[in-house]
């Protein structure tokens, strides 16, 4: 039988995924092993997630073959806009080139959407566009009208890109992403996360043409893939 | 301990509201509540302590700033300058959630000791609770977070972030019971909980925590037969 496990479509598909690697026991030695199963396998994620703490550890392990991604004020919002600001300074001198930051979600659920532009504006002016950053939005806490607002705010404040959960039990649905890209288009990047383990799951999220999605499943949903593949593949034969 | 009223178990509460989806609606119900009540401290994210310090103006409570909360995988520099932040923006206690995966790794010297120096030296005498996750540790790494924590002069050590999210098991009485017995009253321990009934928190107390933190004080009153809900 073929082996796919090196297929193109298959190095592709592996290629959207985020792997994460967070959380509050997670130690040193956790995230080694992560990335060693990330080595291990070939394949080429676009991104590992890490904490702060691990970000120099991770950005030397990967020296440059991988992105580093470290979230900011992950995964509550609710540090202040300068201590958000200084961790954006302070990744950006570790070498971190990927991250989500998350909005302060009391802005959005009091209606400031002119706030929320604000700190957008504030994080992309500190930025330089020298980080890849998605705006993480709780969109499981929100009514569509506000994530429609959250995302037209993000647009204004000059973010490209919006995170719909952060994980943690926060899970995006489909209907979710459906909703941005009917409203948005291309206008803004989506990335899907929280809660996504199943191949099932990335289907529904890839018919609204998502090309980037954080899971820390994505072993276990690659070999999904694989094994699909190769049932389509035998009945072709 | 006996507690037999409601306002001796208000004072051993600090009055949690660390949501994702606080609102300002939120913070001035906790701010009121706690004044009505007479629960001396409340515990919001760093994001919203000049707000709660703004709303509480002249009533009789401290806030405390939750810093680096809930994963605390922050440098010791960075959580110095978040708690400088705090107590700029009026924060009369700081809470801050120690770095629990590194202090696993051994990274005492450049992680673990100097953010638990940081802790006392930027509160500048303001009541210090450091947070770890008890349920992770075994007794030797307990032991030594209490010896670490006493050695720094931290005031208080609280259990959990108890972030409902992070999955890890839960802390037990008898866990309580092992601080308690390893610390004496050196270190003081604060057990954070949801506390559904106020049983449970008289139950950590009689354990031997010092105080306890909770999103649901009022759960707990209300089961006293003269809680004043008027």
């Amino acid at each position: 039988m073929e082996d796919l496990r090196h297929a193109p479509e298959v190095d592709a598909f592996a290629g959207m995924f985020h792997y994460g690697i967070l959380g509050i026991e997670k130690t040193a030695e956790d995230v080694k092993i992560g990335i060693q199963r990330v080595f291990d396998s070939g394949y080429i994620p676009t991104a590992v997630d890490v904490e702060m703490i691990h970000a120099p550890m991770v950005v030397d392990m990967l020296e440059g073959r991988i992105t580093t991604h470290t979230p900011i004020s992950y995964p509550l919002g609710n540090m202040t806009l300068p201590k958000k600001l200084r961790d954006l300074e302070h990744l950006i001198e570790i070498g971190v080139r990927d991250s989500a930051y998350c909005l302060t979600y009391r802005n959005i659920l009091d209606h400031r959407f002119d706030l929320v532009a604000e700190e957008v504006k504030a994080c992309v002016e500190v930025n330089q566009d020298i980080v890849e950053i998605e705006f993480n939005i709780q969109a499981t806490l929100l009514s569509d009208d506000e994530i429609i607002k959250a995302c037209q705010a993000i647009l204004n404040g000059g973010g490209k890109a919006v995170k719909l959960n952060t994980g943690y039990g926060w899970g995006t649905g489909p209907e979710e992403v459906g909703l941005v890209r009917r409203v948005f288009g291309y206008q803004l990047d989506i990335h899907p996360s929280g809660n996504i383990r199943t191949l099932a799951q990335v289907d529904e999220f890839m018919k609204y043409d998502v090309k980037i999605i954080h899971s820390m499943a994505i072993f276990e949903i690659v070999e999904e893939y694989i094994a699909r593949l190769a049932t389509e593949r035998s009945q072709i034969q | 301990m006996t507690l037999k009223t409601w306002e001796q178990i208000a004072s051993l509460i600090d009055f949690a509201d660390l949501r994702v989806d606080t609102r300002e609606r939120d913070l001035r119900l906790l701010c009121l509540q706690a004044e009505k009540y007479k629960i001396p401290v409340i515990l919001v994210n760093p994001g919203n302590v000049k707000l709660a310090k703004q709303i509480s103006k002249g009533m009789n409570i401290e806030i405390a700033s939750a810093v680096s909360y809930p994963v605390g995988a922050y440098f010791p520099e960075v959580k110095a300058q978040e708690i400088a932040d705090a107590i700029a923006d009026g924060a009369d206690q700081i809470y801050m959630i120690m770095a629990v995966g590194a202090f696993i790794d051994g990274w005492l010297e450049q992680q673990t000791i100097p953010e638990f120096n940081y802790l006392v030296e930027k509160a500048d005498g303001r009541p210090t609770k450091l947070v770890t996750e008890v349920s992770v540790l075994d007794s030797d790494q307990r032991r030594k977070v209490c010896d670490l924590a006493m050695e720094s002069g931290i005031d208080f050590l609280v259990t959990t972030t108890d972030f409902d999210r992070s999955n890890l098991p839960q802390v037990t009485l008898k866990d309580i019971e092992f601080l308690v017995d390893h610390v004496q009253e050196d270190l003081l321990i604060i057990h954070k909980n949801k506390f559904e009934e106020s049983k449970q928190a008289i139950a950590s107390l009689d354990a031997g925590a010092a105080r306890v933190c909770t999103e649901n004080a009022l759960a707990i009153l209300s089961e006293f037969e003269d809680f004043p809900w008027a």
